[in-house]
């Protein structure tokens, strides 16, 4: 028995501290990579705080009342965001009911009812993926040529607006959809349809509800992206200096992105600060959103 | 031997739990030639230009049950979906022969197949409850098929009684289905197939992923279901089939030479206790005693 | 090697051979208290008689008997009337002739003369119940041992539940013969229902354990159909 002791220990690795610090990893080259992340991390990081906290300081006088009461002026002293905030508000809930029936509905063709196997669905599936990337600038000018064919002259509206933007998160609320209902398990719609229920009972009644979690974030991240988008808008001949409010979806209006836009390119300093507050304003609305869409995520993920 | 008595059996893993077990009914009540209610005629199944199962001939009798066995691969299951018409949705899938419902062809042009699925139901292996309460579950296969119901309340316990499972849940019926044991959702699976009145009850290995007391109380309610409906069985346990069906068919799979795909094939249907005692053909009691699969 | 407790249950016949005073020493009583009663008679052929009337007796016989040669007598005890035999020694017994003795199956030795202790513990080893070792079940390839609960087959062991086990044995010792399917449901005992295919299972966990021992052969159990099965070593 001696002799199979001494072979095992032979081969044991010599000891090694237990608190060694490294996570695991020993080899040297292990090690660069994971400082090499871990920098990237910073670097990422460190830029997106130190934009906040610059533009934070920039903005900080300029954070009262008046941001959200007043209209343009041409003194800083007297100007606010009002119109804007309520243009962009005008705007998206117009691009909700416009996109997201649209979006839901032409995925659920595509999941649910379209022959797979038939060559213009396919083309379709492919390509909803490449829609996604397309610039927005280009559903501006989209937009702006259908209006122009439908001999509309005044184009910036709301609903001008909202059409540009509906369609450039489309494909981000079909791709979002069709997720959802992919994750529904198939053993559900089997077990419904082998009750005798048709294919639409089955999508409206099993599938659509399960799949509602996963399209409310999908449509809120969506509708995050619009809120945030100037240049389809800019083509379109958005206004820049506003002084009533939106009162319909035919009324002119302007959006909190191309109020900064037009404030950044004042001269006066006082106009910069606006932007800057403005900006702040945007990103709070922005991480709101998105907190609304994981507490959806979350709170529905655990099923029933 | 008239064996027609019902027997109680306590279960020594439950100590209190008494758990009826029914003899199988006597012999000479089973005629020797199945009243078909459901009928395949020289039926083939096609994937596509693969041929999954060929040549069936079988009469599924009235008030019996019928239990397909056979090694995995040999088109079992693909026959049972083509029973229903839930092959439809896969796509390629086609029949080829005649599978008569009652005396009528049910793959005919003029055929509903949502009224097909009705009247014949289906249970899965795996329990696949939806995601609603279990009043929800049961009252969704009336709702959707338009039945018309003087009250729903009383639907929904009659179906879960005849399943077994009022008892069990006549308390929370607005609760979740997921609540329940896996038992109890598939014994909620087969409530709710029965809500809408079939004719026929197919049943897919509906206890391979039961624990051994579930399965048991399946197997107990299956007895039981056979008095109102057919029953088609799907079993890899062999001694399932000898212990619930009255007729069981074997059926083997054969490879084709050249492309190596393997096709199903009925080799012998017969009453239970004749396949299993004395089987006609060889390759059913090879497979039966372990020679193959 | 202290064997017995003092009193036995009962009282057993020890036949002794040859003259009392020679053979034992005590008195009754004691002998009784002990559980022995002792029957003595003179000859060999009186011993037989005694045996012949009294079969669950013990028979003491020294080594040194007259009338007969002794190991024809312990033959003839042993072998047709399966009576346990102790052999006493005396003097002038040899080992040579204990060996043979024991050859021939006697179970134990005391001293003569044999005193009531001495004797009550010759007794317990002669009586200890032995059940007799069956030698292995030998068909072809297949051996099968059942004292040592092993099977082998083409030199190879093969693993076997006790219920498997049984059933081969039994194949075994039906051998050449077929055996039918009602037979193994016999075997297999259970629910009527089920046993028929239990019977069919568990020929198929005998034909795996073969395959598992040696895969490349075919399993010795051949089916025959619509009979049963049998073997084919």
């Amino acid at each position: 028995m001696r002799t199979i002791g001494t072979t095992i220990s032979a081969s044991i690795r010599p000891e090694r501290p237990i608190a060694s610090g490294t996570n695991g990893e020993r080899r040297p080259l292990a090690l660069l990579f994971l400082v090499l992340l871990w920098l990237s991390l910073v670097v990422a990081f460190g830029v997106l705080v130190t934009l906040i906290v610059t533009i934070v300081i920039d903005g900080q006088n300029q954070f009262t009342w008046r941001l959200f009461t007043e209209f343009p002026a041409s003194s800083p002293d007297r100007a606010g965001a009002r119109p804007a905030i309520l243009g962009s508000m005008w705007v998206i809930a117009t691009t909700a009911v416009l996109t997201i029936p649209l979006g839901v509905a032409a995925a659920v063709h595509l999941e649910e009812f379209a022959d797979k196997k038939n060559w213009f669905n396919r083309a379709v599936e492919l390509n909803v993926q490449n829609l996604a990337a397309v610039p927005s600038i280009v559903y501006g000018l989209l937009a702006l040529a259908f209006l122009s064919a439908l001999g509309v002259r005044d184009k910036n509206i709301v609903i001008a607006g909202a059409l540009a933007l509906s369609l450039l998160i489309l494909p981000v609320i079909i791709i979002a959809t069709r997720e959802a209902l992919r994750s529904v398990p198939m053993e559900i719609r089997q077990g419904s349809l082998a009750l005798g229920a048709t294919q639409w009972q089955t999508v409206w009644r099993q599938t659509l509800p399960s799949a509602v979690p996963g399209i409310a974030t999908g449509a809120i991240l969506a509708l995050s992206r619009a809120l945030g988008e100037a240049a389809p808008l800019l083509v379109l001949g958005a206004l820049v200096f506003v002084s009533f409010d939106p009162d319909g979806i035919f009324s002119g209006y302007t959006t909190l992105p191309i109020q900064i836009f037009n404030w950044t390119g004042r001269p006066q300093e006082g106009f910069h600060e606006l932007a800057a507050a403005a900006s702040v304003l945007l990103l709070v609305l922005l991480v709101l959103m998105n907190g609304v869409a994981i507490f959806i995520r979350n709170k529905f993920q655990k099923r029933w | 031997m008239n064996e027609s008595t019902e027997t109680e059996m306590v279960l020594p893993a439950t100590s209190n739990q008494t758990v009826r077990v029914h003899a199988r009914a006597s012999e000479h009540f089973l005629p020797e030639e199945p009243r078909g209610v459901l009928q395949c005629e020289k039926v083939d199944v096609y994937y596509g230009n693969f041929r999954a199962v060929t040549g069936v001939d079988l009469k599924f009798g009235l008030n019996e049950i019928t239990a397909l066995i056979g090694p995995s691969g040999c088109g079992k299951s693909t026959l049972l979906r083509s029973l229903n018409r839930m092959n439809d949705l896969v796509d390629g899938a086609r029949v080829e022969g005649k599978i008569l419902f009652q005396g009528e062809d049910m793959y005919g042009k003029k055929v509903d197949p949502i009224e097909v699925r009705r009247r014949i139901g289906m249970v899965f292996q795996k329990p696949n409850p939806f995601p609603k309460s279990i009043y929800d579950n049961i009252a969704y296969g009336p709702r959707v098929t338009g039945m018309r119901v003087d009250s729903m309340d009383d639907l929904v316990e009659e179906a879960l009684t005849k399943a077994a499972l009022w008892g069990e849940v006549k308390d929370k019926l607005k609760q979740s289905a997921y609540g329940l044991s896996g038992g109890q959702q598939q014994r909620l699976c087969i409530a709710r197939t029965i809500a809408v009145k079939p004719d026929v009850i197919l049943m897919d290995e509906p206890c391979s992923a039961l624990d051994p007391i579930a399965t048991v109380k399946i197997e107990d309610l299956m007895h039981d279901l056979r008095e109102e409906y057919t029953i088609v069985i799907v079993t890899h346990n062999m001694q399932q089939a000898a212990r619930v069906a009255d007729r069981t068919a074997f059926f083997t799979a054969l490879a084709d030479e050249g492309t190596g795909d393997r096709t199903g094939v009925l080799v012998e249907f017969g009453k239970t206790k004749q396949i299993f005692e004395q089987p006609a053909d060889q390759r059913t009691e090879d497979y039966i005693s372990g020679r193959f699969g | 090697m202290t064997l017995a407790p003092s009193v036995m249950v009962g009282s057993v016949k020890v036949i002794a051979v040859g003259g009392l005073d020679s053979t034992v020493r005590g008195r009754p009583a004691e002998f009784r208290h002990h559980g022995i009663t002792v029957a003595s008679r003179p000859t060999a052929m009186a011993a037989l008689l005694e045996v012949g009337r009294d079969p669950d007796s013990v028979v003491l016989v020294p080594t040194h008997l007259e009338d007969m040669p002794i190991v024809e007598f312990v033959d003839v005890l042993r072998s047709v009337a399966h009576i346990p035999v102790i052999a006493g020694l005396v003097s002038g017994s040899t080992n040579q002739t204990v060996s043979e003795l024991f050859d021939h199956g006697v179970s134990g030795t005391v001293a003569l003369p044999a005193t009531p202790a001495r004797l009550a513990e010759a007794v317990l080893v002669a009586r200890a119940p032995a059940t007799p070792l069956q030698p292995p079940i030998e068909v072809g390839n297949l051996v099968l041992d059942d004292a040592r609960y092993r099977v082998t087959w083409l030199g190879r062991e093969v693993t076997l539940t006790p219920r498997t086990f049984e059933l081969l044995r039994h194949m075994l010792l039906a051998h050449p013969r077929i055996i039918s399917l009602h037979e193994i449901m016999q075997l297999v005992g259970g629910d009527p229902r089920e046993a028929a295919v239990r019977s069919r299972t568990a020929v198929a966990r005998l034909r795996a354990a073969f395959v598992e021992a040696a895969p490349s052969a075919d399993s010795p159990i051949e089916t025959v159909h619509r009979v049963g099965y049998r073997l084919r070593p």
